[in-house]
């Protein structure tokens, strides 16, 4: 699964992206900065509420992205990575008032894919180092 | 090697002979897949004779003044070794811990030096591809000349987009990029390059498409800063 990097809105220079989807949500993909600085997956709460989450009990996880602090909650989803059949389970963090890029970090993303990122090719490699959640 | 007709040619695994070793398939050259559009990426001047390894591009480096170079948009450009000296002139020497270009004695980083040429912005040039168009131009040293198999998995990454996964092209293209300025703090829905809708709800965003697939983001605005 290979994917040219792109220019993200805002970010200088083109960036190593997946586009991936919600299972629960097939055709609504959304463009992942794949990012080993992050730790988890980082999403706007926005996408909680089109996939019908409640985040009202869910586990906190706050974080810090380019220097601006965000109360996130954390709850399981499962992804798939558009334009496969390649789906897993995982955490997401949804943010409220979240405006980067989606975030593809070290949990739920880099623990399920080895991710290669040829800066000279401009292009990104996931292979899957488990099988897909049925 | 093996001649037949005049023409050189080698002896492939099966037994027959092959004009070039990219005619094979079946050789160790490592680009089967597609061999008559890998010969196509070589210089006209390059596919005379038997091999496609260092000596067709190693030669008569000095006396070639036009290279072309595909930009990221997927348009082709000439650069020109006339551009990249006139470009020495705006572009500062180089650091000497980056990759460089060598013009007249003096480094140069290759994007600055060759998105000055081209009057391009450096975000629209593919590395690898600017950096085949300065050596070929005589700018850069190739890296490890000696052996065959280098320079032709160098031919062969040429041809990498298109092995990039169907449907996942780059979704925003430099034009769109800019059109996104325009709604920052906005939902937007993109395919194929286009800007299919925007709003300022992801769940409407969502309804108001029905079923057409696409990507949807939130512009974030200009003063955010660098994620990482």
């Amino acid at each position: 699964m290979r994917f040219p990097f792109e220019n993200l809105p805002q970010l200088t220079a083109r960036r190593p992206v997946a586009r991936l989807e919600f299972a629960d949500l097939p055709g609504t993909r959304f463009a992942g900065h794949v990012d080993s600085g992050s730790l988890r997956i980082r999403l706007n709460r926005e996408w909680a509420d089109l996939l019908g989450i409640d985040l009202e009990d869910a586990p906190r996880d706050n974080f810090v992205v380019a220097g601006t602090s965000y109360e996130g909650r954390v709850a399981r989803v499962r992804l798939k990575v558009a334009g496969h059949k390649h789906t897993w389970e995982c955490d997401v963090t949804f943010a409220e008032n979240y405006t980067h890029t989606a975030l593809l970090g070290l949990r739920g993303f880099f623990d399920n894919f080895a991710v290669k990122i040829d800066g000279l090719d401009q292009q990104t490699t996931l292979t899957p180092k488990r099988r897909s959640t049925p | 090697m093996a001649r037949r007709g005049g023409a050189v040619g080698y002896r492939t695994s099966d037994g027959n002979v092959a004009r070039t070793r990219l005619d094979h398939p079946g050789d160790r050259c490592g680009v089967g897949r597609k061999p008559q559009n890998l010969a196509r990426l070589l210089p006209r001047s390059s596919r005379r004779g038997s091999e496609l390894g260092p000596r067709a591009m190693s030669k008569n480096d000095h006396t070639r003044t036009r290279a072309t170079l595909m930009l990221s948009n997927g348009k082709r450009r000439y650069l020109t070794a006339e551009a990249v000296r006139k470009a020495t002139q705006t572009v500062t020497i180089a650091d000497e811990n980056v990759q460089q270009a060598v013009v007249d004695g003096r480094p140069y980083e290759p994007l600055s030096l060759v998105a000055q040429a081209l009057s391009v912005d450096a975000d629209s040039l593919h590395l690898r591809r600017t950096i085949q168009a300065l050596q070929y131009l005589g700018f850069m040293p190739r890296a490890a000349q000696s052996h065959p198999s280098r320079e032709l998995n160098i031919i062969r990454d040429e041809t990498v987009d298109d092995h990039v996964d169907q449907g996942m092209r780059e979704e925003i293209p430099r034009a769109l990029w800019l059109e996104l300025q325009r709604h920052v703090g906005e939902w937007v829905a993109i395919d194929d390059g286009k800007l299919l809708a925007f709003g300022q709800s992801l769940r409407d965003l969502r309804a108001r498409l029905g079923d057409v697939d696409a990507t949807f983001m939130m512009v974030p605005p200009s003063d955010s800063g660098e994620a990482g």
